[in-house]
């Protein structure tokens, strides 16, 4: 039976819990739905119709001017004006109500905590926000964890008082502490009746006892109950426990000859394994997978063959040859083993932002999306731009002011042409505001009338910066002027609109101005204009200084463009022997109605598609003066060697080539090839896809590729793809290590040469960002698999989309985190199999413990145990697990690659065969 | 606990405004560290993003100082969650044979060899074949009800064991 001990109150529980657990109150749950009601009024990013007012001032101050009025509040009977009177300030109302509830302050932290705990998405929501760097609602409309406990400790005290009333009794801390310490035999007989944990033929005895507060008569109830209740439970364990024994092959009366001690330690052992059988379930999954992989890696015939470096660069590549780069992740696994089984095809794996952190504006829009792992905060910006321009017009400048040209015709005047050069960001949000329905008609058009685009990758100089901020101003002034005056264009001539620009900018005197002069506008009039086009149109020296340091973020330097693909390169072992084609792959998914479709896409790129990546770093690769620096410095790409970015969709495993225009027309031969090539490998793919959805009834490669499609494009479609499930490794290696293994798509591959890491630091960033994000995914997906209630988000059947920022399971619930049932489970089991990161590395032992020296954050993770870390030393020809705080070696496995299942890739001709792949199941 | 109902005009505390200068100076030092307090107790709470962006994360981040068996032990008690499958889901995958029997054979010996429990058994128990025994609860049996779930004192186990074996 369990006591409540006095040391939980306040760490373990809150004050009302104790009066939910004890009076059958639910005081938790009416707190908790005011708390999501408050929450989604004011986090609301553009959802709800009625919005609330006051936001600005922040999520405390605007709830309690609502909270004071509100007649929800009132129907529930609480009265929270007289405490919101007293404190406008969140740190006041916290302060307030706790030293009402006469906590101690020692225990507020641990109470905090509790409380947090308790609607820990939407809190998780808060906290993020509070602490995100220019997001845009969280500047409009501020909230922070101090807010959100305040208005929760409100609402619980006028909760808290009308249970005293209601039960005549004392609430507060101090009371609790007596009560627990005093009178433990009522308290217990309550919280048995209250739990529903009570013997049934007990509970109206225990309810009277309780009712009429008799002391002796409870404590002689709750020593005849305790002992029945222990009784009836130990009684129901031994029959357990016999059971047990007898399946172990001890029968009953052999167990009933053994002494006393022995069943002691019997029953002790039994008992105490418990609290542990989880954790070695857990251990069992992973040791399984490491056995079996360890005896895999053994059986390769390929390994031997691993080449030194630099061995290629003497060597003549086959002209065929084509090399790609692909993500990490685990999805990449299955389409580079069926390409690679075309023959000509040699992969590597790299974090899919490939080495290009960036903060990119798509055309059109004014907003910065961080394309680079979570962990990682982008200094540099890439613009898109429509591709229509001459060659000869490459700068930033150039094309920058053609787009201003082209869209003076735009409805939201001074917005749109601002959003189009990227120089105000958050502007998006500007348009959704003021004007949604315009702004949505033109973001349509924008998007039907989508042009090839080119990035802008190069920085621009200060001189040209200045040019293009004037010009800027210009077009605001001729757009002002319209609007104000109805004066169009050409009744207006350039000097007008420069010498209203140097004085809205205050380098020249005011008033008056040939503008005024010359159509008779008043002073007072002008003085209103000029007002509006520093404010409104945002011409003034501050907006000047923003604009210049915002252009100034744009672009990378040659030097650093030249350093991330040299970076690239190098941590991928690829620094010679370089194909005349390289594909560089970034991914994305393809789905309909699907709130979570961000988290099918590349979490290397900050949950966003790869495309981008993948064309900056292909555009850098390509560039003359990138590769001279990079000879320079060792790397000598070939002029023959082209990069070619595409985009994977690991929903349809169809793969798409982007700036196809700026290929050399040389190669346009081996592009139908490759085209072929990537249809069929993904063909391959769909057929592996199709029996892990359960899709049954397809016979042939094209059909699944139908089917898998077709899954992508049905709105009604719960399961799209299986995302990452059933991820289990990290291998930090050559591919050579496991090109001849069947990874079954569980695998996140990193390319890696050790030989060419002398001091490790390539290791250290392999670790310290791409293992990172790795681990993120993996123990993700590990808890949303072992509690999906908790840790994930549930069925998506019952998810509404909240605020437009996150989800809920009805109409009303806490935020949904994690992932959703459909994505870990399939039916009511478990689909992905929860197990830690098992992270491989090929490299000596000492070099890999002298990295991991290096960097803090991982050694922490592989010492608490959270990541597997498995070291494949080539020096010794073995294997060592960290493991209880030692490396400890792994047995020679015998290799027994049939039993493992180890299969050749998939031949077009050739049906997937019925072997299991490896390291998947071995029935 | 008994016979009181206060009154809240009464109680103790409230926010007053400062009377002077060194008062509205108290009162700031008090909002930091109520402002510090409620940010060093949200530190355990994972981020969650917003849906268009999601970011796969650790749940448990805030605990990662800690071994991982004892980061799952006290989120279950945080979150009220589950840390682990049920023993039955765990048993189909062994069926499937997504884990080997050998492996968890082993497991079991390091678990009764490591000193978890007090140690290696003395030798006077060597007829209880304490690894058979965690092996076939692992494998074989049901994962208990809701009642059995309870574990009663060795005592009172042993009190009904004992009748029912004799």
């Amino acid at each position: 039976m369990k006591r409540l001990d006095k040391r939980s109150i306040g760490t373990q529980l809150t004050l009302y819990d104790l009066v939910d657990q004890l009076f059958g109150t639910r005081i938790g749950e009416t707190l908790d739905e005011l708390l999501v009601k408050g929450c989604m009024d004011f986090l609301d990013e553009g959802q709800s119709v009625w919005r609330m007012p006051g936001r600005r001032q922040g999520l405390f101050r605007a709830w309690s001017q609502i909270a004071r009025r509100n007649r929800r509040l009132r129907l529930h009977g609480l009265d929270v004006g007289q405490i919101l009177e007293r404190a406008d300030r969140p740190e006041t109302a916290i302060d307030l109500v706790m030293q009402r509830l006469q906590i101690p302050e020692a225990l507020w932290m641990d109470y905090f905590t509790v409380e947090l705990a308790k609607l820990h998405g939407w809190a998780g929501f808060i906290r993020w926000r509070s602490q995100a760097k220019g997001y845009y609602w969280q500047e409009r409309n501020p909230a922070d964890l101090v807010d959100f406990i305040a208005i929760r400790l409100v609402l619980s005290w006028p909760l808290i008082e009308e249970a005293q009333r209601r039960f005549g009794r004392d609430f507060r801390y101090p009371a609790w502490v007596a009560c627990l310490e005093r009178n433990p035999d009522e308290c217990l007989l309550r919280h048995e009746l209250h739990s529903g944990a009570i013997l049934p033929d007990y509970a109206h005895r225990v309810e009277v006892a309780v009712a009429r507060g008799d002391t002796s008569r409870i404590k002689t109830l709750r020593l005849e109950y305790e002992r029945e209740k222990t009784r009836r439970e130990a009684a129901s364990c031994a029959v357990r426990l016999q059971e047990l024994c007898e399946r172990a092959g001890i029968a009953r009366k052999d167990l009933a000859r053994l002494r006393s001690s022995t069943l002691r330690r019997l029953i002790e052992t039994v008992y105490g394994f418990r609290s542990r059988e989880g954790y070695v379930w857990t251990q069992a999954l992973e040791r399984t997978y490491i056995r079996r992989l360890l005896a895999a890696l053994a059986a390769s015939p390929i390994r031997a063959r691993s080449r030194a470096p630099g061995s290629d660069a003497a060597a003549t590549v086959p002209a065929s040859k084509i090399q790609a780069l692909f993500c990490i992740d685990v999805r990449s696994e299955r389409l580079r083993r069926q390409l690679e089984g075309l023959g000509h095809y040699e992969t590597y794996g790299v974090a899919g932002f490939f080495g290009v952190p960036v903060n990119f504006i798509e055309f059109g829009k004014g907003h910065e999306a961080a394309l680079c792992p979570a962990i990682m905060t982008p200094q540099h910006v890439a613009l898109e731009m429509p591709h229509r321009h001459e060659d000869h017009q490459e700068s930033l400048f150039q094309v920058a002011t053609e787009v201003v040209h082209d869209l003076k015709s735009t409805p939201l005047a001074p917005y749109v042409t601002v959003e189009a050069v990227g120089l105000l960001y958050g502007f998006d949000m500007v348009g959704k505001t003021l004007a949604p329905t315009t702004y949505s008609r033109w973001r349509r058009r924008l998007e039907a009338d989508r042009q090839p685009t080119r990035l802008l990758i190069d920085k621009i100089t200060r001189d040209e910066a200045l040019d293009l901020v004037t010009h800027l101003q210009d077009e605001m002034v001729v757009r002002a002027v319209d609007r104000h005056f109805g004066l169009k264009r050409e009744a207006i001539t350039t000097e007008m609109i420069q010498e209203l620009r140097e004085i809205a900018l205050r380098r020249i005197p005011t008033t008056p101005s040939l503008l005024a002069r010359r159509f008779d506008i008043g002073l007072a009039a002008e003085e209103v204009f000029l007002t509006s086009l520093r404010y409104e149109y945002r011409i003034n020296p501050d907006q000047a200084r923003i604009q210049l340091e915002q252009l100034a973020r744009i672009g990378f330097h040659l030097d650093h463009q030249t350093q991330m693909v040299r970076n690239t390169l190098k941590a991928i072992g690829l620094t010679s022997g370089f194909a005349r084609l390289i594909l560089v792959v970034g991914h994305g998914s393809t789905s309909q109605n699907n709130p979570y479709e961000s988290a099918l896409d590349c979490g290397a790129c900050g949950g966003d598609h790869g495309a981008v990546n993948a064309r900056l770093f292909a555009a850098m690769a390509n560039r003359r003066d990138v590769r001279e620096r990079l000879a320079e410095q060792g790397i000598a790409i070939p002029d023959s060697t082209w990069f070619l970015p595409a985009l994977h969709d690991t929903t349809t495993d169809e793969v798409v080539l982007f700036d196809l225009d700026q290929l050399p027309p040389g190669r346009l031969t081996q592009l139908t090839r490759v085209e072929e090539d990537l249809v069929a490998a993904g063909r391959l793919c769909a057929c592996e896809r199709c029996a892990e959805l359960g899709d049954t009834d397809v016979d042939s490669p094209e059909a699944a590729a139908k089917r898998v499609k077709r899954h992508a494009l049905d709105w009604t479609q719960v399961r799209p793809e299986w995302g990452l499930s059933k991820n289990a490794s990290f291998i930090v290696g050559s591919r050579a290590l496991t090109q001849a293994i069947d990874l079954a798509g569980r695998a996140f591959m990193h390319s890696y040469d050790h030989r060419q890491d002398e001091n490790g630091d390539l290791l250290a960033g392999i670790l310290s960002g791409p293992l990172i994000v790795a681990q993120w995914i993996n123990t993700n997906y590990y808890f949303s698999t072992v509690d999906n209630e908790v840790f994930g988000s549930g069925s998506k059947i019952y998810h509404n989309v909240v605020g437009r920022f996150g989800v809920m399971t009805g109409n009303l619930s806490d935020l949904r985190t994690g992932l959703p049932a459909q994505t870990v489970l399939r039916g009511q089991r478990p689909y992905h199999l929860p197990m830690r990161l098992v992270t491989v590395i090929e490299a000596p032992l000492s070099f890999v413990d002298a990295v991991l020296a290096k960097v803090h954050k991982v050694r922490e993770l592989v010492h608490n145990g959270w990541v597997r870390l498995l070291v494949l030393d080539p020096s010794r020809g073995s294997a060592f697990l960290f493991e209880q705080g030692a490396w400890r070696p792994q047995p020679n496995p015998d290799g027994d690659r049939h039993r493992l299942g180890s299969v050749p890739a998939h031949r077009p001709d050739v049906r997937p065969p019925p072997t299991p792949a490896l390291l998947e199941v071995t029935p | 606990m008994t016979g009181h109902v206060i009154d809240s005009a009464t109680a103790a505390g409230g926010a007053r405004a400062p009377a002077n200068r060194g008062e509205a100076h108290r009162d700031l030092g008090r909002e930091l560290k109520i402002r510090s307090t409620v940010a060093i107790a949200g530190e355990f709470l994972p981020f969650v993003w917003p849906m268009r962006n999601f970011i796969n994360h650790n749940p448990l981040h805030g605990l990662e100082d800690r071994p991982f068996d004892e980061a799952v032990e006290q989120a279950t008690r945080l979150f009220h969650a589950q840390g682990y499958l049920r023993r039955t889901e765990y048993q189909a995958l062994l069926q499937e044979g997504h884990i080997d029997i050998e492996v968890i054979e082993q497991l079991i010996d390091e678990f009764l060899t490591d000193g978890a429990l007090g140690g290696p058994w003395p030798d006077d128990d060597a007829d209880l074949d304490l690894k058979r025994i965690l092996v076939t609860l692992m494998t074989l049996m049901d994962q208990p009800t809701l009642g059995g779930n309870a574990i009663p004192s060795t005592d009172a186990l042993l009190a009904e064991l004992r009748p029912t074996t004799e």
